[in-house]
């Protein structure tokens, strides 16, 4: 049911990773947009290749639906100077950035050289002891799943049995972002406007002296 | 029967949160900024799937990226209001113009 074969992992794959690099690296933020939406429908391909069909479809209406739409809302409205082109960094800061950078990487090497030479020793020395084909199975390759694995029966039962408070929580945490984002993103535009002369002087005298005592 | 082992899917999620990383860190666009968070956010997603189908008698790995979702569209609306209020205020959606802390 849930199985494609290889050749749509690497289609998938390579779809979600060049769109990554495109978004990164494009210039223009529409089409860092437009790249992070390839991103996406590559990523929830992967999805299906690992038997989350109904977090495929969530993946696709919150993520290519909302989100990406938001962000070209947000691009329309800011317009052509949504993405400069002019870069004010020194030299030498680029230059303190990169090593940095270059820095973590290496040590983040060095620790997976580590872990993978001590999963190595375990496996060998302990796993292969017990187990008389002495085969460790490296190439984690997967069982065929449980029919109901990441199906909308399955998923609703683990969402509103175990997760239960977890996902009360998080529709209170999209209600409070939605209160914030009201309260970030309105425009201060009618209280600027309110001159002196353009209302009449008794609503102002009553704000500024209820003021001082609230 | 060819099939993908788990390692794959671990090394792809790698690629593309280590993509995020460098660009979060590197470009100047608030937009792609937030956008290389969107990209890490996923692939953590696709991390925690891939275990869920290694370990596949429960639904923790999903459930978790179920709200993993939800906590990255409340955190793009969050942050691209940000944004907007920022482009009110300097005309511009480079994050080193915000810098009215640094006096």
């Amino acid at each position: 049911m849930s199985y494609l074969g290889p050749a749509s992992f690497y289609i998938c794959s390579l779809l979600a990773v060049s769109g990554a690099l495109g978004t990164v690296l494009s210039r223009n933020a529409i089409r860092s947009a437009m790249c992070l939406l390839a991103t996406i429908v590559g990523i929830a391909g992967l999805y299906v290749a690992l038997s989350a069909q109904l977090l495929a479809a969530v993946q696709l209406i919150v993520y290519a639906g909302a989100v990406v739409v938001l962000f070209v809302f947000v691009i329309m409205m800011i317009g052509p100077s949504g993405s400069p082109t002019r870069d004010n960094r020194t030299f030498k800061t680029r230059a303190a950035g990169a090593g940095l950078f270059a820095a973590a990487t290496l040590v983040a090497l060095g620790l997976v050289w580590k872990a993978a030479a001590l999963l190595n020793l375990f496996d060998m020395s302990t796993l292969a002891k017990k187990t008389l084909k002495g085969a460790p199975s490296f190439p984690h390759v997967f069982d065929p799943p449980r029919p109901d694995l990441g199906s909308v029966e399955g998923l609703g039962r683990a969402l509103f049995g175990e997760g239960m408070v977890a996902f009360e929580l998080s529709g209170l945490l999209l209600l409070v972002a939605i209160v914030g984002v009201m309260a970030i993103a309105r425009t201060r535009q009618p209280a600027s406007t309110k001159e002196p002369g353009a209302l009449p002087l008794a609503p102002t005298d009553a704000s500024s002296t209820e003021e001082p005592t609230s | 029967m060819i099939s993908i082992p788990l390692e794959h899917y671990l090394v792809v999620a790698a690629v593309i949160f280590a993509i995020g990383a460098c660009g979060f860190l590197a470009r100047r666009n608030a937009l792609v900024a937030l956008m290389s968070i969107e990209l890490m956010l996923n692939a953590v997603n696709v991390t925690l799937v891939a275990f869920n189908r290694w370990h596949g008698d429960n639904h923790t790995g999903q459930m978790f990226a179920f709200f993993i979702i939800a906590v990255a569209a409340a955190e793009a609306a969050v942050g691209l209001a940000i944004v907007l209020a920022l482009f009110r205020l300097k005309k511009s959606v480079r994050t080193d113009t915000a810098d009215l802390l640094k006096n």
